[in-house]
């Protein structure tokens, strides 16, 4: 760890929409409530968060259900911008949330990992040498060139995941991906993700896991409804801020 | 190293008026993943398909040879040209409807994949286009051997037919930008459009052309951009261009160029926002 920042927020502010369809939106035009107060129609999943992430520190994030850690971590990522303050990141970043992106049913299991892997933005060249050692991780053998349809759930999980791990990014940003597969692929995916964690990446993991949020983190944010609670190189104190905050609720 | 080591913001929103130039160097960057999304899409259409790629070919075939039964053997037409200019009519027009109405809904149906992954979401509408000229090419294949049946000659005006399926599909991706991100928030959007489209299927010349327009009402006739363009292909394949002026071929490509121009700095801008709703 340096201490050359990786990311840095500062006082970022997301607000999400409060969608409404139909005949409600259609009253909401006519009756021109539209620009009525902006309290009404968003809500702030996000608000006034300060963070610096350093270069190689693994940071986790922690928080009860809806306090924005997700959203947080897509921020990063650049799923969504910030609508007030600043966003800054150095180096490539990617998203481990929500496994195998683009995946397509009636494409071969190599069809989709080049697909999978363009899309997660590793270059053509890097692909092609890449591949292999991606099948032979999945351990999926001669089924990688039968369509991904007649794969079992579980084989699935083990292609994307092989993927996942193959990406070499300056940010790493995951988001509870760390059980997949059966478990003898559990323990080698879990062996895996800590090899990536303990590398020259920043890690920005997100996770209900004390235990291993205790493992490896440096340091640990609790989040409560978009704002920081507590922020702490002691894990212990930050998860049990967690917990006391989940029996508030 | 030197441009790493710094902490940058993350993907900036360009200034308006640099939205094309940001939207060209972001595809640029990313070709390899355009070219992938513009090949699955081509590999999940035709998937299961025991001909394949063969039906880009197949139905626009399937589709003259049913025009000359109705118009040519059965309605007597004399002019054995008709089914062909039909055909390239058709060809043209459903590939600006179709570019125009995936477009639309470009980021609605890719909505889990801009959730997981952060790209320049100006691939979405690309990769659609992509995918409809080279569909288009396979299918204008066929023109060749009835323009060699019917003993056309090969004509220098041949170049307005790339002209008109580029700046066609320019023109619909362009459309389709701008309605992209509303289609996010109102989804009735698409419903509109694709009755637009229904509508302009009559008023572009598809199934007649600009030969059965009374001279004096050519010019108004030409004021459509879509028309226009299927003139240029109908030109090219005839080798006779005596119905169009270059002033209305001009018009038009600049008209598909401003399209796609305001159409990028809509979507650069508003895509951003939009994602929020989806």
């Amino acid at each position: 760890m340096t201490n050359e920042p990786a990311i840095v927020l500062e006082n970022v502010v997301l607000d999400f929409p409060v969608t409404k369809t139909g005949p409600a939106f259609l009253k909401e035009v006519f009756t021109g409530r539209m620009g009525k107060r902006r309290k009404d129609k968003y809500y702030r999943a996000v608000n006034q968060v300060n963070l610096e992430i350093k270069q190689g520190e693994v940071f986790g994030i922690i928080g009860p259900n809806g306090a924005g850690k997700s959203t947080l971590l897509r921020m990063m990522a650049g799923i969504y911008a910030p609508d007030k303050g600043s966003l800054k990141v150095r180096g490539r970043v990617s998203l481990l949330a929500g496994l195998g992106a683009g995946f397509q049913r009636n494409l071969t299991g190599r069809e989709n990992i080049s697909l999978s892997g363009s899309i997660y933005g590793i270059s053509k060249d890097q692909l092609h040498q890449l591949i292999p050692s991606i099948i032979v991780f999945s351990g999926i053998g001669d089924f990688i060139d039968q369509p991904l349809r007649t794969y079992s759930s579980g084989m699935r999980a083990r292609l994307a995941f092989s993927i996942a791990s193959h990406l070499s990014p300056e940010v790493l940003l995951i988001d509870e991906v760390l059980a997949v597969g059966d478990s003898a692929f559990r323990e080698k995916s879990k062996n895996k993700i800590m090899e990536m964690v303990k590398g020259e990446a920043t890690v920005v993991i997100v996770s209900h896991n004390a235990a291993i949020l205790r493992e490896i983190c440096d340091r640990v944010v609790c989040l409560d409804r978009g704002k920081i609670s507590l922020l702490s190189s002691d894990v212990n104190a930050v998860i049990q801020r967690y917990r006391d905050l989940s029996e508030q609720r | 190293m030197d441009k790493a080591s710094a902490v940058m913001e993350l993907n900036p929103t360009p200034p308006f008026y640099k939205a094309p130039f940001h939207m060209y160097s972001n595809l640029k960057k990313n070709k390899s993943l355009l070219k992938n999304l513009v090949s699955r899409d081509f590999k999940v259409t035709y998937y299961g398909h025991a001909l394949g790629y063969f039906w880009s070919l197949l139905e626009p075939l399937a589709l003259t040879a049913i025009f000359f039964l109705v118009f040519v053997i059965l309605r007597g037409e004399a002019d054995t040209l008709l089914p062909l200019k039909i055909m390239i009519g058709i060809l043209i027009f459903t590939t600006f409807s179709k570019t125009l109405s995936s477009c639309t809904s470009c980021l609605v149906t890719n909505s889990s994949l801009i959730q997981q992954v952060y790209f320049p979401r100006e691939i979405f509408p690309t990769a659609i286009s992509g995918f409809r000229l080279v569909n288009l090419c396979l299918s204008t294949l066929i023109i060749f051997p009835y323009m060699l049946y019917e003993g056309l000659p090969l004509t220098k005006h041949m170049i307005l037919l790339p002209m008109s399926m580029i700046f066609s599909i320019m023109m619909a991706q362009g459309l389709g930008m701008m309605t992209a991100a509303i289609q996010v928030r109102v989804r009735d959007t698409k419903q509109v459009i694709d009755l637009i489209l229904r509508a302009a299927f009559f008023l572009s010349g598809v199934f007649f052309g600009a030969e059965h327009i009374p001279p004096e009402h050519l010019d108004t006739f030409l004021l459509n951009p879509i028309a226009v363009f299927i003139e240029m292909a109908r030109a090219a394949v005839l080798g006779d261009m005596s119905l169009l002026t270059w002033g209305q071929i001009l018009r038009s490509i600049s008209l598909a160029v401003i399209a796609f121009i305001i159409g990028s700095m809509i979507f650069v801008k508003s895509e951003r926002k939009a994602v929020k709703f989806l």
